[in-house]
């Protein structure tokens, strides 16, 4: 009941809003994301009450994720990877004059996927957490490899890419304090590589400034949005609104399954919501109706992605908060913020924690609401911010992404922190390794090596593993998924040579 | 580009091979159960991106020459670009020395007029109302603490002039 009052709070109202509406506008704006939003408010929220600060950054991921299907419906270019799918069957209805019925579908799927998905993080996550209160060392470290594993198989760029991210993660983590000895290793002698390479500035230094620097370059080679279709739309038809209601209905059971299917992938490490759309679709397709109106404005295709990716963003949180393993990019920015206010993600935390995520968890419906009026009732003014030139966004990012990167250490240091994080992550790509495995092998790098010391220490003969069902249990598991995925690259791989 | 891109894939082989080599000569090395661990990160890590750069150039898959190109394709974009780069380069090291208010106001400026062709009356005072706001909200709302110069100490003294 206290958790209830608390997110109904004018303070937590008041972030639940602006979160949303930044993360709109985030989405919105085609080449910013969801994940670069929570990462330049992360160093605003460190005043906050760290209740009000999630409710705020869980607006800003929602909103954020739902925000890339106004532009892909309005002017056919998806403002976030996640709405790929939507600008497909969404802008095809709106050129067929359905516009504000594309835009009410999209608001109300992402509503519902949102909804959905908040209620599987309040139920589904205390009983994970409460499960892993039992785990050892051996089942952490389990869990950690399998978690990595997952990341290696499941990005679509090269595998030995991906995993040389991760390891390369996994050895930036290492940079600090010896969890052993409490001694300073590999800092090269610079006093404030101590406490590691720094959270915040690396988090806005991978995703910000590479970002930065493409809007720069889209500014400069002048390829101007057009306006007139954004026109077009917010003016369409409003009497598409009156059958919105008959269309959710009639999806009813397409709906439920795109959101367990977004909530399922989300729980999965680094399957973000730019994957779930697509498979979504893919599994719509073989139940729909009307499967040959889909890629010319299928309302079931348009419903389908929009639903998922929406519940992913909950998914994605579940892992994060019961066992401190992020199920996509976003949901790692998001331990920033944890961080910041001293706490660690985990199964530990709904002991210490209960109160602050009660209160995140009633903020995560409120939120969803929120976004799905806001995007019913006002999709078309969003649209404006689409006329903001590039070259004021890049110059807004790069602003905030110093001042923020200043202020997360109070020193100059941290904004030097950020552009060597910008210049790894620009070979990274440069390279073609993906920055999530970098950044999940950063994040998870510290617990590893702890747990492995712990484990090592604890077991005397190294087959005291079987002793430990659970981790056993992760071991098979995570044989498995090496076997079952490898298969399906394979065969994702022979269907792409079939194609050419 | 390219090439700055391979001397960048080599740096970074370069840091992980002497990451690993000062993790295997750490003096508490072998001192307990998973000293080693750094050690061995650095060097799988090392020997993965080692095998996916050589097997990306003999693939010619695009290492060095990304898909998606860092720098417009035109010389008067390539110079613009560069002036943003290098305004705020310089703005890091000029903030420490002449504050917040006057670097990020000099520096938006000038980043927004590489990047754009704007009134240059217009983005002045536009950016120089945007940086004043800024200040006051990090001092009044936020309490986060920037480097100061002169325009700053003078801003803080009348905020608290007029606030007490």
């Amino acid at each position: 009941m206290d958790a209830v009052l608390l997110a109904l709070a004018p303070m937590s109202i008041l972030a639940a809003l602006s979160g949303v509406v930044l993360g709109i506008v985030f989405g919105a704006i085609p080449g910013l994301s969801a994940t670069l939003g929570i990462a330049l408010l992360l160093p605003i929220t460190f005043l906050m009450p760290v209740d009000t600060s999630l409710i705020m950054l869980g607006g800003v991921y929602a909103g954020g994720i739902y925000g890339g299907s106004i532009s892909a419906i309005l002017l056919n270019v998806p403002g976030t990877v996640a709405a790929v799918v939507t600008s497909i069957e969404g802008n095809a209805m709106a050129r067929q004059g359905q516009a504000t019925l594309a835009l009410g579908l999209s608001a109300t799927g992402s509503g519902i996927g949102g909804l959905l998905s908040a209620a599987a993080l309040l139920f589904v996550s205390p009983l994970l957490a409460s499960w892993a209160l039992a785990f050892g060392a051996a089942e952490y470290v389990a869990l950690i490899v399998f978690s990595l594993v997952v990341v290696t198989m499941m990005l679509p760029t090269p595998m030995i890419g991906n995993a040389a991210g991760c390891f390369v993660g996994l050895a930036l983590a290492s940079i600090g304090v010896n969890p052993a000895t409490g001694t300073p290793r590999l800092t090269y002698g610079i006093y404030e590589l101590v406490s590691g390479f720094p959270l915040l500035p690396v988090l806005i230094g991978f995703f910000a400034i590479p970002q930065v620097l493409a809007l720069a370059r889209q500014a400069l080679e002048a390829s101007a949005r057009s306006v007139r279709s954004v026109e077009q739309g917010a003016a369409s038809a409003d009497a598409d609104r009156r059958s919105l209601l008959g269309h959710l209905f009639e999806s009813r059971w397409n709906l439920l399954r795109s959101s367990i299917l977004g909530i399922f992938m989300g729980i999965l490490p680094a399957i973000g919501p730019s994957v779930t759309p697509v498979t979504a679709y893919a599994v719509e397709k073989r139940f729909a109706r009307d499967r040959d109106r889909f890629g010319k404005g299928s309302v079931n295709g348009l419903l389908a992605a929009e639903t998922s990716n929406n519940a992913n963003v909950g998914g994605s949180l579940i892992p994060l908060l019961a066992l401190g393993i992020p199920g996509s990019g976003a949901a790692a920015v998001f331990i920033g913020a944890l961080t910041l206010h001293g706490i660690t993600p985990g199964p530990l935390m709904f002991q210490e924690n209960h109160d602050v995520l009660m209160t995140f968890f009633v903020g995560f419906f409120i939120v969803n609401v929120m976004m799905m009026f806001l995007g019913l009732y006002g999709a078309q003014y969003f649209a404006v911010v689409l006329r903001i030139p590039e070259a004021i966004i890049a110059t807004l990012i790069v602003v905030f992404a110093f001042f923020g990167s200043y202020a997360s250490g109070n020193g100059i240091f941290y904004v030097w922190m950020l552009i060597v994080s910008a210049a790894v992550a620009l070979v990274l790509k440069a390279a073609r390794i993906p920055i999530l495995a970098v950044l999940m092998g950063y994040i998870l790098g510290g617990i590893l090596e702890e747990q492995i010391i712990v484990m090592l220490t604890s077991f005397l003969d190294p087959w005291d593993i079987l002793r430990r069902p659970i981790a056993v249990g992760f071991v098979l598991v995570t044989l498995m998924a090496v076997v079952v995925l490898a298969r399906q690259r394979r065969k994702d791989a022979q269907r792409e040579l079939a194609a050419t | 580009m390219p090439v700055i891109r391979i001397l960048g894939c080599i740096a970074l082989l370069v840091w992980l091979a002497d990451l690993s080599r000062r993790g295997f000569l750490s003096v508490n090395a072998r001192s307990f159960a998973g000293a080693m661990y750094p050690a061995y990160v650095a060097a799988i890590a090392f020997a993965l991106l080692a095998v996916h750069v050589v097997a990306n150039v003999w693939r010619r898959a695009p290492v060095g020459a990304a898909a998606d190109p860092l720098m417009p394709r035109t010389t008067s974009g390539r110079l613009r670009f560069m002036a943003f780069v290098g305004i705020w380069l310089i703005y890091v090291l000029a903030l420490p020395e002449f504050g917040f208010v006057l670097s990020t106001s000099v520096a938006a400026i000038v980043s927004t007029l590489a990047l754009g062709r704007f009134h240059p009356g217009k983005v002045v005072a536009a950016t120089v109302f945007f940086v004043v706001l800024l200040k006051v909200l990090f001092i009044t709302v936020f309490y986060i603490s920037l480097p100061e110069g002169v325009i700053d100490e003078f801003i803080i003294e009348l905020v608290f002039r007029l606030t007490s």
